[in-house]
């Protein structure tokens, strides 16, 4: 690292986790989550000596606002998913599959709504926070988010049936 | 919580749990970076090759692990539309000087755009010929947009609020970021080519529609918008409009035109 870079190693070592969870959410898998952030960063390094301030907010702002173009543009394209990986401490609770089936339906949200229940739900922001990060007013916040929430709602219900019908066989 | 919300947020946790970034994470996004600043003083010819491995072996305090690609590949209008995309994606302020011609009339105005607050000001520098001298700022806060209008001639001022619409009819205000980027991702452009603006190394993208027609200019390295113009044919001639950028940083000092204050001696009006 250069002194150009001042801070910004203690930034990830301090807050490289949390960071890294967002952008695996955002982008639906580790690999796509690294990707994702490592751009983020380049994106920050070009500004780093320009930030005044937060530059962790900064940086975070770049994700999300670089994951929500990318997931645009890719919306152009045939749309290629990145495999949601399993959970890192396997769980034979009941709940798991409905848990992993929301994560991976999360993945296939476009991005707006991914990106408004990632900052609801995990960054646990408030909804004048979160359209803060995305530039968007908070109407817009509540309506992905509620969209968001009902697709879920669809994915969750058909899970629970096909819980039943495998309880059932 | 919803039991529903609970079982997401349950989920999130279990699929992130145990994460942490590569450890040579930091040093690939420094490659990264390095790799752009090397295509970007290719693509110049700033700099030639010494002078780019100079350049990062003094920044970086090492040499390069492996030797930096020094020409920059042919793009498409779409390779390049989709980089201008990604620049756009940045929480700088817009900031264009307009100029707006229609024969031999022309008006000059100043612009600024916060993109995190969708906060904007139009500013006249020179009016059209009998138009007054105009100030216009809309803040954006809460779902409301608070209009505030001053009028240099008359030396008044007024304000007024109404609930914030950005992006419900799926259009967004007239050269701003989203604007460009709606424009960008239609893919209609085409590649006009390689050219230098007022010395600086620029792709030029054009696309027509009917009638009329449009001029884009992205920075070489950066693919950030550097000018943009836009014709419209109209019955008694052409109107072009020619927008300048440039794209501070967002610091106190870059946003301060954005923050309306009543000029002193100015009169409050009811809004008109």
């Amino acid at each position: 690292m250069t002194d150009a870079y001042a801070g910004l190693a203690d930034l990830i070592r301090d807050r490289g986790r949390d960071l890294l969870a967002a952008a695996t959410l955002l982008a639906g898998g580790r690999t796509a989550g690294e990707d994702l952030l490592q751009a983020a960063l380049e994106r920050t390094m070009r500004a780093w000596r320009r930030i005044d301030g937060d530059r962790e907010g900064y940086l975070r702002r770049t994700m999300y606002h670089l994951a929500v173009d990318g997931w645009r543009l890719r919306s152009r394209r045939p749309e290629v998913l990145a495999t949601v990986e399993p959970p890192a401490q396997p769980d034979a609770a009941e709940g798991v599959a409905l848990r992993q089936a929301l994560v991976q339906a999360l993945g296939r949200l476009p991005p707006k709504q991914r990106a408004a229940l990632v900052l609801r739900y995990w960054e646990q922001l408030s909804e004048s926070e979160a359209a803060e990060v995305l530039g968007c007013s908070v109407g817009t916040v509540k309506s992905n988010t509620s969209r968001g929430l009902a697709r879920l709602r669809e994915i969750a219900a058909a899970q629970a049936l096909g819980l039943e019908r495998g309880a059932r066989r | 919580m919803t039991p529903l919300e609970d079982q997401l947020v349950a989920g999130m946790r279990e699929h992130t749990a145990g994460l942490t970034p590569a450890t040579d994470l930091l040093d690939r996004a420094v490659r990264g970076n390095r790799r752009r600043r090397a295509r970007f003083a290719a693509a110049t010819g700033a700099l030639g090759v010494t002078a780019v491995l100079t350049v990062v072996f003094a920044s970086t305090g090492t040499p390069p692990a492996a030797p930096a690609p020094l020409a920059r590949p042919v793009l498409t209008a779409a390779e390049v539309s989709q980089r201008a995309i990604a620049a756009l994606a940045t929480d700088d302020v817009e900031h264009a000087r307009i100029v707006v011609r229609q024969q031999d009339k022309q008006y000059t105005q100043e612009f600024w755009y916060d993109s995190v607050t969708g906060d904007m000001r139009h500013h006249d520098v020179v009016p059209l010929i009998g138009d007054r001298l105009t100030d216009t700022w809309t803040i954006r806060r809460n779902g409301t947009a608070t209009v505030a209008y001053v009028d240099h001639a008359a030396r008044t001022w007024w304000t007024h609020e109404r609930p914030d619409d950005t992006g419900k009819s799926g259009s967004h205000a007239p050269y701003t970021p989203e604007e460009l980027r709606q424009q960008l991702s239609e893919g209609t452009y085409q590649l006009v080519g390689e050219e230098q603006l007022d010395g600086q190394p620029v792709i030029h993208l054009r696309k027509s529609y009917n009638p009329g027609g449009e001029d884009l200019w992205v920075d070489a390295g950066t693919y950030r918008a550097v000018r943009r113009q836009i014709v419209k044919a109209a019955p008694i001639g052409d109107i072009v409009a020619t927008l300048d950028f440039d794209w501070p940083p967002r610091t106190p000092e870059s946003l301060r035109p954005l923050v309306f204050t009543p000029p002193d001696g100015y009169r409050e009006t009811s809004p008109q």
